[in-house]
């Protein structure tokens, strides 16, 4: 709760600073706000230690595989990566740049969900 | 002259003691009616008693053992699919994470693509041992049909009823081997091409899939039903035509001996009667052992393929709330293909079941 208040403390004080400085110095406003957001991810991953708790107790108690779950922890990282790259593409008026990050996510989670298909397909080309 | 003296001297000497056979030992009608026992595996012969041929066989214990054995049976189920289920629900709920961090994406899609495709990678690994469980049993009520079978179709033949057992026998065989070479030849198949689609279509929203999987679904029932009501039905006419020939033969053979044979036809007669009581009563008993074996036999595929059923569908329940319709789906259609294997079981120990019902309901005159 505290880390969220901090968070949308800083948030509006860059916004602030974002208005004030966007019309003059269009370039040091999209630094501004990709600072902001490295900072808060950076604050925000304090949090993810329960993630990763939930994580190991299910590996440990369910007997689930890294090979299993691995590339869903990785296809949501690559989301949330993509979503932030894409979204700081269209604050600076970079629609055809916002795009091509959502198609490289795209490609990307293909990417890392391929073996965990590729797993399913040879076990399916073997039960048939 | 001297030859025929020393004959008629030494002749007392050779005379030997001759009883009747103690009441107390089991009638032998020519066949071996213990391989009814003999022929099941240590712990299902436990479950089954003691084989009396005297007619004193403890049904009510047998049942009771039987009962145990299948709650038994339940609980070890309930603990190895349970871990099973619970590791998927798991992963079912990192991807609802996931899917909630990246609400409104295309990578969200990705996420139930990842989840769907390493819940099928656990499932189809334990569906797959579970497959050849299920061909497990087959084989084993398959070998016990071929001891147990033999065994009371000879009880019944011994107590007058040749025709109609025999051509019972022979439909159950029949059957039976039918039977067996359909589930291994079809029905397996179409379980595994279920599985594969239902993995495939989890993943692939493609409609040609659901409906394919809809087919080998209805088609494994078709299947299994059919030769169930085919079998069912030509037992039931076999036994109506045949029946009636043996007990009119029965009744001819005893009025012929009463009423050619003048002074000692009607002991004859009788004598015949206590025979055919007593070979019905071997029948009987053998019957009902096979019965309890039988279904002692069933048993561990039912407990497993029924839990199992039962926990995916509550998983997939769970699943539908939580993770999204592609999990759901997924675990919904394992459940079906638990139900599968549960008839393929359930179709050939009904069948062994009606067939050994048969041998004890054969009409003697």
């Amino acid at each position: 709760m505290e880390l969220m208040f901090r968070v949308s403390a800083s948030v509006i004080c860059v916004l602030l600073v974002s208005l004030l400085i966007r019309r003059t110095n269009p370039e040091m406003a999209a630094l501004l706000g990709l600072a902001v957001v490295a900072v808060i991810l950076l604050a925000s991953l304090r949090l993810s230690s329960g993630i990763q708790e939930l994580h190991g107790f299910v590996r440990d108690k369910f007997g689930l595989s890294e090979t299993v779950m691995q590339p869903v922890i990785k296809c949501v990282a690559a989301a949330i990566v993509t979503r932030l790259t894409a979204d700081l593409c269209k604050d600076s008026s970079q629609s055809a740049a916002a795009a091509a990050v959502e198609l490289a996510g795209s490609l990307c989670a293909l990417g890392i969900i391929m073996p965990l298909l590729m797993t399913m397909l040879r076990m399916v080309g073997g039960l048939l | 002259m001297k030859r025929l003296l020393l004959i008629l001297l030494i002749a007392p000497f050779l005379i030997v003691s001759a009883y009747a056979e103690d009441g107390s030992t089991p009638p032998d009608a020519g066949f071996d009616v213990r391989t009814v026992r003999d022929a099941l595996p240590e712990d299902v012969r436990d479950v089954g008693g003691e084989l009396r041929l005297d007619g004193d066989y403890d049904s009510a214990g047998a049942l009771e053992r039987l009962w145990n054995r299948f709650l038994v049976q339940i609980a070890d189920s309930l603990r190895e699919s349970a871990r099973e289920v619970l590791a998927v629900l798991a992963l079912a709920m990192l991807c609802t994470l996931g899917s909630v961090l990246t609400q409104g994406q295309k990578q969200a899609e990705y996420i139930q693509i990842a989840g769907c495709a390493a819940a099928s990678c656990l499932l189809a690994d334990g569906t797959g041992s579970l497959v050849g469980r299920a061909t497990a049993a087959l084989s084993e009520l398959s070998d016990y049909a071929s001891a147990v079978l033999p065994a009371v179709y000879s009880a019944a033949a011994a107590c007058g009823a040749p025709g109609s057992a025999s051509a019972r026998y022979a439909a159950s065989c029949f059957a039976l081997d039918t039977l067996m070479a359909a589930s291994q030849s079809l029905i397996l198949p179409l379980i595994y091409a279920t599985i594969a689609m239902a993995v495939c279509g989890s993943i692939f929203d493609n409609p040609l899939l659901k409906s394919g999987l809809k087919l080998t679904k209805k088609l494994a029932g078709m299947l299994m039903t059919g030769m169930t009501m085919v079998f069912t039905g030509f037992l039931s006419v076999t036994g109506l035509v045949t029946g009636s020939a043996d007990a009119a033969a029965v009744k001819a053979t005893k009025t012929v001996i009463s009423a050619a044979i003048p002074v000692v036809g009607k002991i004859l007669s009788d004598a015949a009667s206590s025979v055919l009581a007593a070979a019905s009563l071997v029948r009987n008993a053998a019957g009902a052992f096979g019965l309890v074996a039988v279904c002692a036999l069933c048993v561990a595929p039912f407990a497993a393929f029924g839990v199992r059923k039962l926990m995916f569908s509550l998983a997939a329940a769970a699943a539908e709330m939580t993770a999204g319709e592609r999990m759901a789906r997924l675990l919904g259609e394992f459940s079906s293909v638990m139900g599968i294997l549960l008839g393929l079981v359930g179709c050939y120990g009904v069948m062994l079941l009606m067939s050994i019902v048969s041998a004890i309901r054969t009409v003697t005159g």
